[in-house]
């Protein structure tokens, strides 16, 4: 079981530049074992568009349907208006949900806030997010885990920066033999054009894997041995029950264990072990 | 910064759109050394003679496209082609109604401002001796 020290809160982004590899499967599941095996107190942010993959999948659409208190404020020019003006402000902002985790959802607000970020010099464009995490989170949670959107957008790079520990879902297939490769050069390449923000890959998790097939074993084997140190400890099977659970709402942690079949078990206890050397890693760094 | 109601900013930040929001570009993301217009015209040259940027430049305009075609029709565009040769200070020969728009377009640039005439020759100019020197 994994600790944190008082008002140290700590930080993972899931970043891919690339859609349907399984971020917000990722971040839902990490966040839950989180809560549930270690205990720890743990707010999820959705920054990923505005379809609210992430309320989705714990079933909270309806709640979250007028948010009166958006997380695209913390990006603006007025935020320091509004927290200091409002006392409640962070718990308005914040969703419950019945597994444990609490949620910031995206809102309708974060391409403005993501345009208008442009205005901003350049030396505080990308530390908004930052603040909040230390000024606000922190304070209340152990681990934040953000969801980023698959562009690499004014938003994005304030979420690279908080967090600065990045886990890359990927799905074994025909052309992702190169994307491992691809999403190094990318962080390399963020880093070299923005000097402030610092995105490290902590964590790359095989997700989607079919065991049956070459192409998922050549590409977690080529993972193992090339970046062995990233590697997650367990690849995520391949399991219809992840979608079908997700759409009612739920984890998998969620599902009765005599309701959840063989393969969602294995799913279940895969992202258990991922996030155990993941919360290790991020409590070393 | 628009209205301090800490509320009313709240609600401000969520209706804000990429399509509605027009930020403006931040002193240091201004360019230090903007290129004079003279090296951006033989640039521009040196680009077309690439293949990098088009020859041709398009006026979408109704009136002006049945103007032409009625001057054409009507025998009568190569007076207006003499009359703007005239005005540059160029000899009277045949032309299109695609070199007469040019004439015409110089015609203009010249009475509103001459001197961008005199800089647009002189870049010509450049564009034509660094050309003789790539033996």
């Amino acid at each position: 079981m994994v600790s944190t020290s008082e008002n140290r809160i700590l930080r993972a982004a899931t970043y891919v530049p690339k859609g349907g590899v399984g971020k917000t499967t990722t971040t839902a599941h990490v966040g839950v074992a989180a809560a549930d095996e270690h205990g720890l107190d743990v707010v999820l942010l959705d920054l990923a568009g505005t379809q609210n993959d992430l309320s989705t999948h714990f079933g909270i659409t309806n709640e979250i349907a007028d948010i009166d208190a958006p997380i695209s404020a913390v990006f603006g020019e007025n935020w320091d208006v509004i927290v200091n003006g409002i006392d409640d402000i962070l718990d308005r902002m914040l969703f419950e949900t019945d597994e444990g985790v609490d949620i910031i959802p995206a809102d309708s607000g974060l391409g403005g806030a993501d345009n208008n970020l442009a205005s901003v010099p350049v030396e505080e464009r990308f530390q908004k997010l930052d603040a909040f995490i230390t000024d606000q989170l922190a304070p209340r949670y152990d681990l934040v885990l953000l969801d980023l959107p698959g562009a690499e957008n004014n938003i994005t790079l304030n979420g690279l920066f908080a967090a600065s520990n990045v886990i890359a879902p990927l799905k074994p297939g025909a052309f992702e033999s190169e994307q491992l490769d691809n999403l190094h050069a990318d962080l390399g390449r963020i880093r070299e054009e923005h000097p402030d923000v610092n995105p490290q890959l902590v964590m790359v998790v095989p997700t989607m894997f079919d065991q049956r097939t070459n192409l998922g074993r050549e590409f977690v084997e080529e993972l193992e041995a090339e970046y062995p140190d990233q590697a997650a400890p367990e690849r995520v099977a391949k399991s219809q029950a992840v979608s079908n659970w997700q759409e009612s709402g739920r984890t998998l942690f969620a599902v009765p264990d005599d309701e959840r079949s063989g393969t969602g078990e294995r799913v279940a206890a895969a992202y258990r072990e991922n996030t155990t050397e993941l919360l290790t890693t991020l409590s070393n760094t | 910064m628009s209205d301090e109601d800490p509320e009313n900013l709240l609600t401000e930040a969520k209706e804000q759109d990429r399509l509605n929001s027009d930020p403006v570009a931040p002193a240091d993301d201004v360019e230090d050394d903007p290129k004079d217009l003279r090296g951006a015209i033989q640039d521009a040259y040196e680009a077309i003679d690439e293949g990098e940027k088009n020859e041709n430049i398009t006026v979408r305009d109704t009136n002006l496209a049945a103007l032409f075609a009625g001057l054409e029709e009507a025998g009568r565009l190569s007076d207006l082609a003499a009359d703007a040769e005239e005005a540059l200070g160029r000899g009277d020969s045949p032309v299109s109604q695609s070199q007469t728009l040019g004439l015409l377009a110089r015609v203009g640039i010249q009475e509103l401002d001459r001197e961008l005439m005199e800089e647009a020759s002189n870049a010509y100019t450049d564009h034509l001796v660094s050309s003789k020197d790539d033996f």
